[in-house]
């Protein structure tokens, strides 16, 4: 089946869970103003998510929305999923890639939104125009991977579908559930798991069965366009510095620099034979077993490591294949005190399996390690597990009991450090942004700023570790710090919104992005009106965080930053107030809607 | 004296009207390419455990006739049952004796020399047994007009495997060296 008028690509497919329905509605008035993606999804969540509502409610939409260019360039390869977040109470947003995006531009919609809440276990089938409502019942209570590979015989589709699942963290509402796509992909921060698991909706699958046709006229000048954008995606440094090592080639230079939060930020960088141990040169020449990538991107930045292990005597072995980067080599390596890589990879596989957010899971636990140390986390609330740095038996356990709830404080730890420290105390290390728990960066004022003010108080709102390590040695004032920050977060909504892969940024640079448009006949967009739109999306995301009660003024900065030098020496407090108030003052003067 | 041509050269579908002379000179082109003996190629993968999975070549495959997707696309990619385990390329390999143009009634697929099949599209009634007979799975079909897809060998796949996954090879050097 063809997609010929831009309008049979701007379907959005409602479902609703509670009454197994479902229709299609023609948006293209929303993805002419907002493009897609970002855009698109807070447009829809302001207009499905009632105010105040309860993220593990029915009332809390999920939303997934793709771009213009997905299906049609090289790294448009991306997804974003919205939806009120259980574990900031706020605005939730997660990106994945695999063949989401694909799968789901091709099965006919630019974006699905999932409402209600089903009474029984459930999976969506979603095969073109086809929507089934399929039981789950017996699948529920899978681990993710395995729910992929039985749904991966049960449906067609082979090769051209996405399978979206969530393990057994989801269905148990651990705030921090990922959802987890093709196997290796995750929508992993912000409770998307948590969400799908209080709707019942064990998976939804995905296929494609239509192509998009180019106009006639435009033709030559896609192609032209086309190889123009996958030159520069291929010769580019993200090749070398995504495909050859990974995320993870970054981990010693940056454990290096003093920016790698170690053992709950005890220190900045860890000691010489831990970096070289969890660097990414030694992972891949001891463990990496295969490249993949995300559907319509030639990068292949996905390292898998294989590990062969004994884990009966008489020579039972496994080998699990396992998915490893530098955000999670952070939170579950340099974190919790991991002395072995391969003490790491049995993590993150555990992680992947019961499908929890590989951050959140490692910044709750090592910060129980330092209050279990402190002594005011005891043997009573853990239900006997003593914890201390490094030992992968002792978080294994502890992931599993946090599923498990077998407690109060295994209820209160699935519910993040933020949460954990307002019952057990101990926030002054409980380290959480807004109420999400931190990335690896401790680079300076400018990675905190980002967590702060984020919109997603995720790393990859403003890059404000990347701004950090351009400025060291460096004159600045934090007006052009917080001007930076505003800029690229304001710039990286049109990405999200197109939508393209963060990993692909330097390719898609406004003149491109213009140009690969009109070659697709979507026409009369200029540089300054995609700057503007940045902007309005932003502001939208704001908006919609300040209806939901956040709050500038009152955001928590837990004392450790100031504790630890950074590459830029020691953070002031009152630094990193003043530069919130600056924040607000230009998010406030440039949109008059926004409330202070 | 105008004549209504139809044509597929290097994947790409064209018609136009043209004169007397130009249409002889697109017959010997067209005749050149698929008759070269020496260098008649074929389309393969090279090393399987280089893909990545990333569907470049499919796309590409499709976005010869002008779309988005992998509608008209004459190579699948897939993971061998899970990603853990690699990806199967699935593409005409250009058999010698291939079975598909065998059990095609119309003689609509003809034998490539050196291997493979030519698909002649007006003889083809769409009935399917050229694709049953490809145990491989590498004839694909085209839903929208009743139509096998077969590959052309033109390469148009293979100039976006930025891994050298698949390539295009010479059919000849492979049989020396295969010797």
């Amino acid at each position: 089946m063809l997609l010929t008028k831009a309008k049979e690509m701007n379907r959005v497919l409602y479902i609703d869970l509670t009454k197994k329905d479902n229709k299609i509605e023609d948006r293209e008035d929303l993805f002419d103003e907002y493009l897609g993606g970002s855009g698109v999804a807070i447009k829809l969540l302001e207009e499905e998510c009632p105010k105040g509502v309860d993220p593990l409610s029915a009332g809390n939409p999920i939303i997934f929305a793709v771009g213009p260019l997905t299906a049609l360039y090289p790294s448009a390869s991306k997804t974003v999923a919205m939806f009120k977040s259980p574990l900031t109470g706020n605005l939730g947003e997660s990106h994945t890639g695999g063949r989401s995006a694909m799968a789901i531009k091709l099965a006919g919609y630019g974006a699905i939104v999932i409402k209600g809440s089903s009474d029984i276990p459930l999976y969506l089938a979603i095969h073109g125009d086809e929507v089934k409502f399929k039981d789950a019942s017996s699948i529920w209570g899978i681990e993710a991977v395995a729910v992929g590979r039985i749904l991966r015989e049960v449906e067609p589709g082979a090769g051209v579908r996405t399978i979206i699942r969530i393990g057994r963290a989801g269905e148990k509402m651990v705030r921090y559930a990922c959802a987890v796509c093709e196997t290796y992909r995750h929508f992993g921060r912000l409770g998307l798991g948590a969400v799908m698991g209080s709707k019942k909706l064990k998976a939804v699958v995905i296929s494609a069965d239509k192509s998009i046709e180019i106009p006639k006229e435009k033709r030559k000048e896609y192609k032209k366009v086309y190889d123009e954008i996958q030159d520069v995606v291929v010769e580019t440094d993200a090749m070398e510095k995504y495909h050859d090592l990974g995320t993870a080639g970054k981990i010693y230079e940056m454990n290096k620099l003093g920016g790698m939060a170690y053992k709950n930020l005890e220190s900045a960088s860890a000691p010489e034979e831990i970096a070289r141990e969890f660097s990414g040169e030694n992972i891949a020449e001891k463990y990496l077993s295969r490249r993949v990538s995300c559907a319509h991107c030639p990068v292949g930045c996905i390292h898998l490591a294989s590990l062969r292990e004994l884990y009966e005597p008489g020579y039972y072995f496994k080998t699990s294949t396992i998915p490893y980067d530098n955000e999670t080599i952070y939170a579950l390596g340099f974190m919790l005190g991991m002395k072995s890589a391969e003490d790491y990879l049995r993590l993150i596989d555990m992680v992947d399996r019961i499908g929890m957010d590989a951050i959140s899971t490692g910044v709750t636990l090592a910060w129980v390690t330092e209050a279990y140390e402190r002594g005011i986390i005891t043997k009573e609330h853990t239900d006997g597990l003593e914890f201390h740095w490094g030992d992968v038996q002792v978080y294994s356990e502890a992931i599993e009991k946090i599923v498990g709830m077998p407690n109060e404080f295994y209820q209160n730890l699935a519910k993040g450090v933020e949460h954990a420290s307002s019952v057990y105390g101990g926030q002054d290390y409980a380290l959480a942004f807004g109420g999400n728990e931190m990335p690896e960066y401790h680079t300076g004022i400018a990675c905190y700023l980002n967590n702060l003010t984020g919109a997603r108080h995720s790393h990859l709102d403003s890059a404000g570790y990347d701004l950090d390590q351009k400025l060291i040695g460096k004159e600045f004032t934090l007006e052009e710090v917080v001007k930076g920050l505003l800029k690229e977060e304001e710039w990286r909504q049109i990405l999200s919104s197109l939508v393209v892969c963060f990993f692909a940024r330097k390719v898609y640079s406004a003149e491109r992005i213009i140009k690969a448009l009109d070659a697709i006949g979507i026409e009369n967009w200029t540089e300054e009106k995609l700057e503007d739109l940045g902007s309005v999306i932003h502001r939208a995301k704001m908006d919609f965080k300040f209806r939901e009660g956040f709050d500038l003024a009152k955001l928590r900065i837990p004392k450790r930053i100031f504790e630890v030098p950074t590459p830029h020496g020691i953070l002031k407090e009152g630094d990193i107030r003043k530069a919130i108030e600056i924040y607000g003052e230009m998010i406030f003067y440039s949109h008059s809607s926004s409330k202070l | 004296m105008q004549y209504r041509f139809s044509y597929h050269i290097h994947g790409y579908r064209r018609e136009e009207e043209v004169g007397v002379i130009q249409k002889s000179l697109y017959l010997i082109r067209i005749y050149i390419y698929y008759r070269g003996t020496d260098m008649t190629k074929k389309l393969a993968a090279l090393d399987v455990n280089k893909c990545i999975g990333c569907m470049e070549c499919m796309f590409a495959c499709t976005r010869r006739v002008g779309r988005g997707g992998f509608d008209k696309s004459a190579i699948r990619v897939r993971s061998a049952g899970g990603i853990e385990r690699g990806f199967v390329i699935v593409v005409c390999r250009a058999c010698e004796n291939p079975p598909c143009a065998k059990v095609c009634p119309t003689d609509a697929l003809r034998e490539r020399k050196g291997g493979g099949v030519i698909l002649n599209e007006d003889k083809c009634i769409g009935c399917g047994f050229c694709a049953q007979a490809c145990i491989m799975g590498a004839i694909f079909w085209d839903g929208e007009r009743n139509k096998p897809i077969v590959c052309k060998y033109c390469g148009e796949c293979a100039n976006y495997c930025v891994h050298n996954a698949i390539g295009l090879v010479e059919v000849k050097a492979e049989a020396e060296a295969e010797e």
